[in-house]
């Protein structure tokens, strides 16, 4: 465990040291913080349409799930530049070899690697979550919902992350993993819209599999344990599969 | 590594067989989380669950119901539907779903006179009902109306030349009463031995005469309103044959002449088609949520002042721009100072009564034609008849599902707060994190 921690906490520091994820943090705030306003001045735009509804969305409504939604596209395309260079970086500078033979086990440099992510990733989601928050000043929240978001969005950058772990556990191009990483969660992403809509065995299969389907029940605010199931099993999935890469790389090497 | 060919090759295979476990057990823990899901709903409304009302219907559903959406494989189309539907089935395994492509079943849907894209059928024990219009009030009004056992009936006064409840002809009402049927409401006709009572169980349906009727029969109809029978009178303009004791008892009066609609001349190519949209519904629970276009061939208008203890309200007001024509109903009529009225007119009122407990019902309506075999397909008619006999013959029959109001419908920021938050999240933050970015690689070039 301590191994981990160390192997994050270097991580993380070199992440911070570099210019790319303050200009990352910088460029997503800027772009989520401009849907944020543009949200807030549509509710108050349509506040008296609103009212005359029968059951009148509130603000929360009205704000977190675009918010949300928006910011899981945001970071579909930022989060493949974070992991990239994960593992193909040190395989690069020939630096893997090293590492895979430090005494510490391939599962926890793979688990002190996520971890650094994660705490970058948890630091955009806390930013994304302190938007609506900060309407707390004005303004009774749905917190409930509020939390189901970001819940949502930190299981889904969580998801994200794991892939992008994986992806650059096969290549020693960073930009490689990064491409293969974006188009194939953006495959997943679209994946129910191929498939139609309800119904059909294979059609229902693709649904399942999509991740934007498991995503948007978590904008609405409702907790279903098959959604957060899928981003749980998509992660110990992919975690898995880079863990199962670097036994096999350490036995070959 | 070294190691004999075999000894890889074992190795091999055993990473193989582990990667093929490790897979079929996240694939297998997928199936289970999916089969075994459960929903909370953390919303503060429970925007995504179904109300109380909505519940309680499910639980008391006698028989499995089947909700077959006939719906084009438009994704936002289905979606919206699929999503409340879900709702339901997630509530009670008695509630099964079914999506048909109505491209696909032609033959079906002919059959059922589907004719909205993304209309649902409901089907409880051999009862249908067909909803074009889906919200939680309407869905969970329909199975409240499919769930119960006790047959309702109608029964059609007959004998004087009114419209038969089963007659095939263009003003008979069969279509409609097979409409009834499927919903589980019976059409039949009283006993022919005239004079005998009503019964009071069932609600009464008075369609307008030809012939005059005999004292005895109207003295029945008096007798079964007294005795707190529901009634409903499709009534048409021209002479009331004997029934001017029914209106009086309501306190009800038919304004002389045919109903002449601007709206419905344009509309529909005739000076005498009354038409009413959603602006002339008024606000009644008999016609919540009913926003249809309706059409009224030859209708006549009405005026009330009940009497204590019964209340009238009205249902639909039209002809704000039209009169009611005395004169012969040719190509060209016009407006006829002095011996004609001028609108708007009431189409249709519902008159109630308190009767200890419950509540005695009464729906006039100033045409019969809308229900006719001819015109029942235009547009809302055949909805509109069926909403009116479910307000009549069952007291219960429509669930109020109480408004969902959000927690935060108000904003009110101060200045300095709105400044705060606008400014902050744009420039600040953003401006701050590029600073850091900048800083860092200052320091970096200057190593």
């Amino acid at each position: 465990m301590r191994a981990v921690l160390a192997i994050a906490g270097r991580e993380l520091r070199v992440l911070f040291a570099s210019p790319s994820a303050w200009a990352m943090l910088a460029v997503v705030q800027a772009i989520l913080g401009y849907l944020f306003l543009t949200q807030i001045d549509m509710f108050i735009q349509l506040r008296s349409q609103l009212m005359a509804m029968p059951d009148p969305p509130g603000l929360t409504e009205i704000v977190a799930p675009s918010l949300f939604g928006s910011a899981g596209i945001v970071l579909l395309m930022i989060v493949p530049l974070i992991t990239m260079r994960s593992f193909a970086e040190e395989r690069r500078n020939q630096t893997l070899p090293l590492l895979l033979s430090a005494p510490v086990s391939v599962s926890g440099i793979v688990f002190g690697k996520y971890l650094a992510l994660m705490g970058f990733l948890t630091l955009v989601t806390a930013l994304t979550a302190l938007m609506p928050a900060s309407l707390l000043l004005g303004a009774r929240l749905d917190l409930g919902l509020l939390a189901a978001s970001v819940l949502g969005l930190w299981l889904l950058l969580g998801s994200f992350a794991a892939l992008g772990l994986f992806m650059s556990t096969l290549t020693s191009h960073p930009m490689t993993a990064a491409v293969s990483t974006f188009g194939l969660l953006l495959l997943l992403w679209i994946l129910d819209w191929a498939s139609g809509s309800a119904g059909e065995g294979s059609g229902e299969l693709l649904r399942q599999l999509s991740m934007l389907n498991h995503y948007q029940p978590l904008l609405k605010g409702v907790f279903a344990i098959a959604d957060v199931a899928y981003f749980a099993l998509f992660i110990v999935l992919f975690l898995g599969l880079s863990i199962r890469r670097l036994d096999a790389e350490r036995l070959a090497g | 590594m070294t190691g004999s060919n075999s000894s890889r090759f074992a190795l091999r295979l055993q990473g193989a067989v582990a990667l093929l476990l490790f897979l079929a057990v996240i694939g297998l823990l997928g199936y289970l989380a999916h089969t075994y899901d459960r929903r909370f709903d953390w919303t503060a409304t429970g925007r995504n669950s179904l109300s109380d009302a909505s519940r309680q219907v499910l639980e008391k559903l006698p028989e499995p119901v089947t909700a077959t959406v006939f719906a084009r494989p438009n994704p936002e189309l289905r979606a919206s539907l699929d999503d409340l539907l879900r709702r339901y089935a997630a509530a009670s395994p008695k509630f099964t779903v079914s999506f048909v492509n109505p491209d696909q079943a032609p033959a079906r849907v002919k059959e059922l006179g589907i004719r909205a894209d993304g209309t649902v059928l409901l089907e409880l024990a051999g009862r249908r009902e067909k909803l074009e219009q889906l919200d939680e009030q309407a869905l969970t009004s329909a199975l409240m109306r499919l769930s119960r056992s006790g047959e309702r009936r109608l029964i059609f006064l007959a004998g004087h030349g009114e419209r038969s409840p089963d007659g095939q002809a263009n003003h008979d009402l069969s279509t409609f009463t097979t409409a009834l049927r499927e919903q589980g409401v019976l059409a039949t006709r009283p006993d022919p031995a005239g004079g005998k009572d009503f019964p009071t169980d069932a609600t009464l349906v008075i369609t307008a005469p030809a012939v005059d009727l005999t004292g005895d029969e109207v003295g029945a109809i008096q007798r079964f309103l007294t005795a707190g029978g529901n009634l409903l009178w499709l009534a048409d303009p021209g002479p009331l044959h004997g029934l001017e004791p029914i209106a009086a008892e309501l306190g009800l009066r038919f304004v002389p002449g045919t109903l002449i609609d601007p709206v419905g001349q344009a509309i529909a190519g005739s000076a005498h088609f009354a038409i009413a949209t959603a602006d002339n519904y008024r606000f009644h629970a008999a016609l919540a949520g009913f926003e249809f276009m309706t059409l009224f061939p030859l209708a006549a208008g009405l005026e009330h002042d009940p009497k204590e203890p019964w209340a009238a309200t009205d249902l639909i007001e039209l002809g704000a721009s039209g009169w009611a024509e005395t004169g012969p109903l040719t190509e060209k009529v016009s407006f006829d100072e002095g011996l004609d009225r001028r609108g708007p007119f009431i189409l249709a009122a519902a008159f109630t009564r308190k009767l200890g407990e419950r509540e005695q019902r009464v729906v006039v309506v100033g045409d019969g034609d809308f229900l006719s075999n001819s015109y029942v397909g235009n547009g809302g008619n055949l909805n509109l008849g069926l909403n009116l006999v479910n307000w009549l013959a069952a007291d219960e029959g429509l669930v109020s599902i109480p408004p969902r109001t959000a927690p935060d419908t108000e904003l009110s920021l101060s200045r300095d707060n709105s400044l705060l938050i606008g400014f902050g999240f744009l420039f600040g933050l953003p401006a701050a994190f590029a600073a850091a970015g900048l800083g860092v690689w200052l320091r970096r070039r200057g190593r």
